[in-house]
C-alpha cells in the first residue's frame, strides 16, 4: 500500500513536469526569425530554420522535406511583406494545424516604385520586405514572436517575457552603438549604392540616400538605362564606394566601379544572417554599419 | 585601273592602314577619370552651441564626426561656446555625453545649436545620472 501511495505521489509530481517539458515546435523562413524564436523561446521551443544562412530568401523554394517540417510545426514564422511569394501554397501543400505568422505584416511598411520593365511590371508601389534593417522593427518582431509563443504555451509566459525583455535590451544597446558609429560619417556623405534595394529601412533610420542598381528582389535585372543613371549619379554625387551583397553576383557592380572610379566598399548582408561572427543579428548589423561607415568616410 | 598589280596592292594596303588609325582611336576603351575621392567640403561656419541643464554641476563632452569639439565641467546651469565647423545642408549629428555629479532624480540637458544667423535648434536628453545620445541638427 505504501509503495502504491508513493508511486501515485511520484506520478502526480512528475506528470505535469513531463507535460511542461513538451517544447513548442517552431519553423522559420528567415534566419533573423530563427534567432528571434530561439532567443525568446529559449529552451522551451524547438526551432527549425528552413532558410539557412547564405540562402537567398528571394529565390528559396521549399523542398518536400520542408513541407513535412511545416506540417509538424505549431508555429510557422515568415518575414511577410510579400517576401515569401509561396506562403499560401506552402501552407496548403503542407497541411498541418500550425499557425502561419507573417511577422513583418504586423508593422508599417516602406514602399517604393518597382523598376520599369522589372519583374513586377506594375505601376503601383510595392512594399520593401527587408524590415530587419531597422532595429526598431526587430524589437517589434520580438514582441510578435513573444505573443505568438505565449498563445501556444501560456504556462511559459513568464519565461518568454523575461527572454524577450533581455533580447530587446541587447537591441537597445545595438541601436545606441549604430547611432554613434553612423555619427562618424558626415550627413552629406550618406549615399549608399547597393546591388539590390534592401536598405530603405536602414536609410530612413540613419539619414542615408539609397541608389540601388536592382529592384527589391535579387531576381530583378537592372536595365541598361538604370545602370547608366547610377553611373551618372555616382559621378555627380561623388560617391566614394559602392557595396556588394553577400549572396549575389557582383558583375554589374564591377562594371560600375570601372566606369566611375568608385571603389568596392565591401560586402553587406542584405537578406539574412551570415556565418561565424556575422551569424547573429547583432553581428550582422555591426558588420554592415562598420563596412558602410569605414568605406564612405 | 591601270598599272602594276603589285603597286595597286600596295596602295590598297596603305589605304587600309590609314583607315586603321581613326578606327583604333574610335574603338579604344575609354577609362573614366576616377571620381574625386572626397566630396567638396561643406562650408565652414561659426556655430553657436549652448548647453542648459536643469541640474548643476555637470560634466559634458560633445563630439562631431567622432572628434571632441567641446568638453568641460559646468558649475552653472548654462554654458556656451562658438565653434568653427562644417555644417552641410543635410545637417550634423552631435554626440552629447556626460553626467551630473550630484543628485539622483531625473534631470534634463538641452543642447541649442545656431548655425550663423539661422534660428537656433534645440534638442534635449533626459536621464538620472549619465547621458549619452546622438542628436541630429538640421
Amino acid at each position: 500500500m505504501k509503495a502504491f501511495v508513493l508511486a501515485l505521489v511520484a506520478s502526480l509530481v512528475f506528470l505535469p513536469g513531463a507535460q511542461a517539458a513538451e517544447k513548442v515546435k517552431v519553423c522559420t523562413l528567415s534566419t533573423i526569425l530563427t534567432e528571434l524564436a530561439q532567443k525568446v523561446g529559449g529552451d522551451r521551443v524547438e526551432v527549425i530554420g528552413l532558410v539557412k544562412p547564405g540562402i537567398d530568401p528571394h529565390e528559396y523554394e521549399p523542398a518536400p522535406s520542408d513541407l513535412q517540417l511545416v506540417a509538424q510545426s505549431q508555429l510557422i514564422l515568415a518575414s511577410g511583406k510579400h517576401m515569401e511569394g509561396y506562403l499560401t501554397k506552402l501552407k496548403e501543400s503542407a497541411g498541418g494545424s500550425g499557425d502561419l505568422v507573417p511577422v513583418g505584416d504586423r508593422f508599417a511598411s516602406l514602399t517604393m516604385k518597382p523598376e520599369e520593365g522589372g519583374k513586377q511590371g506594375e505601376a503601383k508601389e510595392i512594399e520593401d520586405p527587408h524590415w530587419w534593417h531597422s532595429v526598431d522593427n526587430v524589437e517589434r518582431a520580438t514582441k510578435v514572436v513573444r505573443d505568438e509563443l505565449e498563445k501556444l504555451s501560456p504556462a511559459d509566459k513568464a519565461v518568454f517575457d523575461k527572454n524577450a525583455d533581455a533580447y530587446i535590451a541587447t537591441l537597445e544597446e545595438l541601436k545606441g552603438w549604430i547611432k554613434r558609429k553612423v555619427a562618424e560619417l558626415p550627413r552629406d556623405q550618406r549615399k549608399l549604392v547597393t546591388s539590390h534595394d534592401a536598405f530603405q529601412y536602414f536609410a530612413r533610420d540613419y539619414g542615408f540616400t539609397i541608389y540601388a542598381i536592382e529592384g527589391v528582389s535579387t531576381e530583378d535585372e537592372p536595365s541598361n538605362r538604370k545602370v547608366a543613371e547610377i553611373i551618372d549619379t555616382i559621378k555627380k554625387q561623388n560617391v566614394k564606394a559602392i557595396f556588394l551583397e553577400s549572396i549575389e553576383n557582383p558583375k554589374v557592380l564591377k562594371v560600375i566601379t570601372r566606369e566611375t572610379g568608385a571603389r568596392i566598399g565591401g560586402s553587406l548582408y542584405a537578406d539574412g544572417l551570415g556565418l561565424g561572427a556575422d551569424g547573429t543579428y547583432d553581428g550582422m548589423m555591426r558588420h554592415n554599419v562598420t563596412t558602410i561607415v569605414n568605406a564612405l568616410k | 585601273m591601270r598599272g602594276s598589280p603589285i603597286l595597286r596592292a600596295v596602295l590598297v594596303v596603305a589605304a587600309l592602314l590609314l583607315l586603321l588609325v581613326p578606327l583604333v582611336q574610335l574603338t579604344k576603351p575609354v577609362h573614366a577619370a576616377p571620381v574625386a575621392q572626397s566630396a567638396p567640403p561643406a562650408a565652414t561656419s561659426v556655430v553657436h552651441l549652448e548647453l542648459t541643464s536643469t541640474r548643476a554641476p555637470f560634466e559634458f563632452e560633445l563630439r562631431h564626426l567622432g572628434q571632441v569639439i567641446w568638453s568641460g565641467s559646468a558649475t552653472e546651469n548654462q554654458v556656451s561656446k562658438d565653434v568653427a565647423m562644417n555644417f552641410p545642408t543635410e545637417g550634423v549629428d552631435l554626440e552629447l555625453k556626460g553626467q551630473w555629479t550630484g543628485g539622483v532624480s531625473m534631470a534634463a540637458i538641452k543642447l541649442s545649436v545656431a548655425n550663423g544667423e539661422a534660428r537656433a535648434v534645440e534638442k534635449s536628453l533626459w536621464a538620472t545620472k549619465e547621458f549619452d545620445d546622438v542628436l541630429t541638427f538640421p
